[in-house]
């Protein structure tokens, strides 16, 4: 039981919740280990933050179950739910939810104070906690008269200064401007990687998710999409929505022209027809082949595409565009291009000194590496 | 997609019985229940007694008493008076409101600010000591004002308060701050874009005004004009003062007058059943009206309206700025004080008689005027403070509850504010009849609680709602119950509006007299009662106890403003 405890420290079963009658939550499961965090990541509406509040404790599913530390909080079946503040949890807002009416250090001190602490032990929890997230010698200071970086860090404190098994995040950094954001970011990096806490983060920011995260969990449509680690997820997206919310920029649909023998790391070389008259060789990483004729679906990052003049049309060959450039917008370090060929527009992200101008002639081409092909339905 | 079965209806029913163990499921419930009993029962009081017929002690079902009062001449007589100073009333209190709203909110006549503050003194003061005020100023031939224009040449009957006009002059006078609160914050937080948009494409200051500002302002002035038709109209205490003495009937006067010895209270609750139902008519006219138009002109964000210049427009301004503030608070309070202030009031204020005599009379010697003023203190902090738990709770089950009834809950629970008060009063006479609590201060602090609960619960879920819910969810995820969040975080949060809410049942209560008429018995006199009774033996007395409740209700006021203004500094 105690293993368990560690290896599924939190563990969401089946989770279902609809509002009215639109399905929020439509079976999520997924475990947490002690000591890890984990993201819920995910277009605005698909459910993470619900799955979220459940754990809290502050909205209430309709069925399934949720356990912290072994301990069973909800359970549809049984009709247990914990109210939130016996699940010994810590929690960040999105709006960040300081009490105005308080000082910073009667706000980071609350968790305490409710739990009975002495107030020796609270003072010095507090000054710690303040000096944690960088806000020594601000206790005394109303906390609305603070900028809206060091409010999220008395959120911070706050979440943390109970010294909780569990802390949630509810896309803390999001009201954030974009310097801020990514300081931010470092910061709670180091936090967590001192204090060791379980965590569970709310972003729809994939950047946030892959630096902060020990695993990345996906959802579209109050399911499950992908659960992997960071690298594995941005390298190998599991599906075509987790591709393309990932930052996949060119998606297209095509047919299994042929499949290729194994190499030896098991990718096995398919070739896509796009139905161009270009088709593209990628690397096929799933246990059972595809079949000939099989429709897929085929994704590139624009960065990972090369942008070349070709006044003259070259030779057909694999995984090259040829097509003429539509719009080009100056991005300072990169420039943005859209790519006509044929029936596809791709998109295509070439150095800031590249000379090529609209109108212009080009072939694009991508490394068979760089594609990812995904059976389509 | 492995989708739950719905739970069944056993088990929602089981899982909302145990919310309601919890404190936070049973006490705004509870609050809610008994917002629900307070209306209901002299509703359906005064619907049953409607339906009874015949001697007291041998009653019989029937519907003589429609019959009779349809059939009766004066019944129509007194509806379509009611009417008409109800929309004479309305009419000019939008007038007067509009026009105050958008001087101070619009232009950059100097002053704005007192202005501002002027002009809600009448919303605190009692519109019944005004009239009686209006009668020293305004009574033909001896009134001050009359006497005034004679000493000018001009005749000294020209104005007759005891008229249609009169209370019509009075009603708008103590309901203009009804409008102006309504229009006046659409006003200011209007984004100013809309309109320099319509001016940008070519329309005028005029054009504008029609097609942009004016629709605009449409639902918020629309509110407001309902709110004062609907309470003047109900309203017993004017017409009381002003119309009684020369014989024009009013519903409420009726009311009155047909529940006095010898009592028809068939009859009178027939009346009552009539004016309940025209009233949630028309209030739920006009919440499918609202429902329809909400415009986004209120983002919530500080806009910075623009000031028009008014130039030479500006006198314009000011002399309805005086024209109101002089006759809605000045003339009378004075009046009210040199009437107070004289030995016996002959109609001309003599400053070498002034004396403080019947001050002392009122205060130390005279048992009635003594026992109201200690009863109107207790039934307003008593009822102020129920009404502000109460009210609380009832916001929290409005704002936060979970449960399916919240918007029912919310239109029914705001029905009071359109029934008159001697309706309502009339209700709770009806079982107060039959049980030990008639004639004890404990139905009227009921009838008071019930009839004005409303305004506590609505400005209270005014705050709430603005409130971000995250503040209550992040003490509830950082170890505090939910007693502990309401007591540390929510309840401190909401003082300003809880604050408000009390003042404002204070001086409502301290005021009350529709309720109040019907309810009280000897011994359980309020201020309000005991100036009617004094009515009859002196002017000077009356005068220093109306003097003392203005007191009060200015003492509140100022108070009101002060947590109002710390509240928006916050």
């Amino acid at each position: 039981m105690a293993d368990e405890g560690v290896r599924n420290f939190v563990r969401v079963e089946s989770l279902c919740k609809s509002f009215g009658a639109t399905a929020a939550l439509k079976g999520v499961s997924f475990d947490v280990e002690q000591g890890s965090t984990v993201s819920l990541l995910g277009p605005s509406g698909c459910g993470k933050t619900t799955v979220l509040r459940s754990i809290a404790g502050l909205e209430r599913p309709d069925s399934g179950r949720i356990a912290i530390g072994g301990e069973p909080v909800y359970d549809g079946a049984r009709s247990l739910n914990q109210p939130p503040e016996r699940r010994q949890i810590g929690m960040v807002f999105q709006s960040y939810a300081v009490w105005p009416h308080m000082s910073v250090a009667q706000n980071v001190g609350f968790p305490l104070k409710v739990r009975k602490a002495g107030a020796a032990q609270l003072a010095e929890r507090v000054t710690k906690a303040l000096e944690l997230v960088g806000l020594q010698g601000l206790g005394e200071r109303p906390a609305t008269n603070l900028s809206g970086g060091q409010q999220q860090r008395v959120a911070l404190a706050r979440a943390i200064v109970h010294e909780p098994r569990l802390v949630l995040f509810d896309e803390p950094l999001s009201n954030l401007d974009a310097r801020l954001r990514q300081q931010m970011r470092t910061e709670l990096k180091l936090l967590q990687d001192r204090l060791g806490f379980t965590a569970i983060y709310v972003t729809h920011d994939q950047e946030e998710a892959l630096a902060l995260s020990t695993k990345v969990i996906v959802m579209n449509d109050g399911q499950v999409e992908a659960i992997a680690q960071p690298r594995a997820l941005f390298a190998q997206p599991a599906t075509a929505f987790v591709a393309h919310f990932l930052g996949f920029d060119n998606i297209f649909d095509g047919t299994v022209a042929a499949v290729g023998a194994r190499d030896a790391g098991g990718a096995a070389t398919v070739r896509v027809d796009l139905g161009v008259g270009t088709w593209l060789q990628c690397a096929w990483r799933r246990a059972e082949p595809p079949l000939v004729g099989a429709p897929v679906t085929v994704a590139f990052r624009s960065e990972r595409a090369a942008l070349a003049s070709a006044p003259t049309a070259p030779r057909p060959a694999a995984n090259v565009f040829c097509g003429t450039i539509e719009a080009a917008v100056y991005l300072g370090i990169s420039i943005d291009y859209l790519v006509k060929c044929g029936s596809l527009t791709l998109r295509v992200l070439a150095p800031g000194e590249c000379p090529l101008t609209a109108g212009a002639a080009v072939s694009v081409s991508v490394t068979a590496e760089d594609c990812i092909v995904f059976p389509r339905a | 997609m492995t989708h739950a079965p719905l739970p069944s209806s056993a088990a929602r029913c089981a899982a909302r019985l145990r919310a309601l163990r919890s404190p936070q499921g049973f006490l705004p419930a509870m609050a809610v229940a008994i917002g629900v009993v307070l209306i209901l029962s002299p509703f359906l009081a005064t619907v049953v007694r409607s339906l009874l017929t015949g001697e007291e002690g041998k009653l019989g079902f029937g519907l003589g008493n429609f019959i009779g009062m349809f059939g009766n001449k004066r019944f129509w007589e007194a509806a379509a008076m009611t009417a008409l100073m109800g929309a004479g009333a309305t009419a000019l209190s939008c007038l007067f409101g509009l026009g105050l709203a958008w001087i101070v909110a619009r232009t950059d006549l100097p002053g704005r600010a007192g202005f501002d503050t002027l002009n809600l003194i009448p919303f605190f003061l009692s519109p019944f000591v005004g009239a009686i005020s209006w009668t020293y100023l305004a009574a033909p031939n001896v009134g001050l004002l009359n006497q005034v224009i004679a000493a000018a040449g001009g005749p000294a009957d020209l104005l007759n308060i005891y008229s249609v006009g009169g209370v019509i002059w009075v009603l708008a006078l103590f309901y203009t701050p009804y409008v102006y609160l309504f229009v006046i914050s659409p006003m200011r937080r209007m984004d100013p874009a809309l309109e320099d948009a319509a001016r940008a494409h070519g329309a005028g200051f005029w054009l504008t005004l029609r097609y942009v500002t004016a629709p605009l302002m449409m639902p918020a002035l629309m509110s407001g004009a309902l709110v004062v038709f609907v309470t003047s109209a109900g309203l017993f205490d004017v017409p009381l003062a002003l119309a009684s003495p020369h014989g024009i009937k009013t519903i409420p006067t009726a009311v009155f007058q047909v529940v006095q010895y010898p009592s028809d209270y068939g009859l009178a609750a027939a009346i009552g059943v009539m004016v309940m139902t025209v009233t949630v008519v028309i209030t739920l006219m006009q919440r499918s009206y609202l429902s329809k138009r909400s415009f986004a002109t209120v983002t919530g964000k500080g806009y910075r309206p623009r000031i028009v210049q008014l130039g030479r427009w500006k006198i314009a301004a000011l002399g309805l700025e005086i024209l109101y503030v002089g006759g809605g608070v000045v003339l009378p309070m004075a009046a009210l004080v040199m009437v107070a202030l004289s030995p016996l009031w002959t109609g001309k204020p003599d400053p070498s008689t002034f004396t403080l005599g019947n001050f002392e009379f009122v205060l130390f010697s005279h048992d009635l005027a003594r026992r109201a003023m200690v009863n109107s203190l207790i039934v307003a902090s008593i009822g102020a403070t129920l009404g502000v738990v109460i009210g609380t709770l009832q916001s929290y089950y409005l704002q936060r509850g979970r449960s399916r009834l919240r918007t029912v809950m919310d239109a029914f629970l705001s029905l009071p504010i359109g029934i008159p008060g001697i309706i309502l009063g009339l209700g709770f006479l009806v079982i107060a009849l039959r049980t030990p609590l008639y004639s004890t201060l404990w139905i009227i602090l009921i009838a008071y609680i019930a009839r004005f609960l409303p305004f506590s619960t609505r400005g209270i879920s005014a705050m709430l709602v603005s409130l971000s819910t995250d503040l209550e969810e992040s003490a509830r995820a950082g170890g505090a119950t939910w007693l502990q969040t309401m007591r540390m975080v929510v309840l401190p949060l909401i003082r300003p509006a809880i604050v408000a809410a009390w003042l404002m049942l204070f001086v409502i209560f301290v005021r009350e007299l529709g309720a109040t008429i019907l309810l009280y018995a000897q011994g359980t006199e309020t201020i309000s009662v005991a100036m009617v009774i004094m009515g009859e033996m002196s002017f000077g007395y009356v005068a220093a106890l109306a003097v003392i409740q203005a007191l009060l209700l200015v003492l509140a006021f100022g108070l009101f403003r002060l947590t109002r203004s710390a509240f928006l500094e916050a």
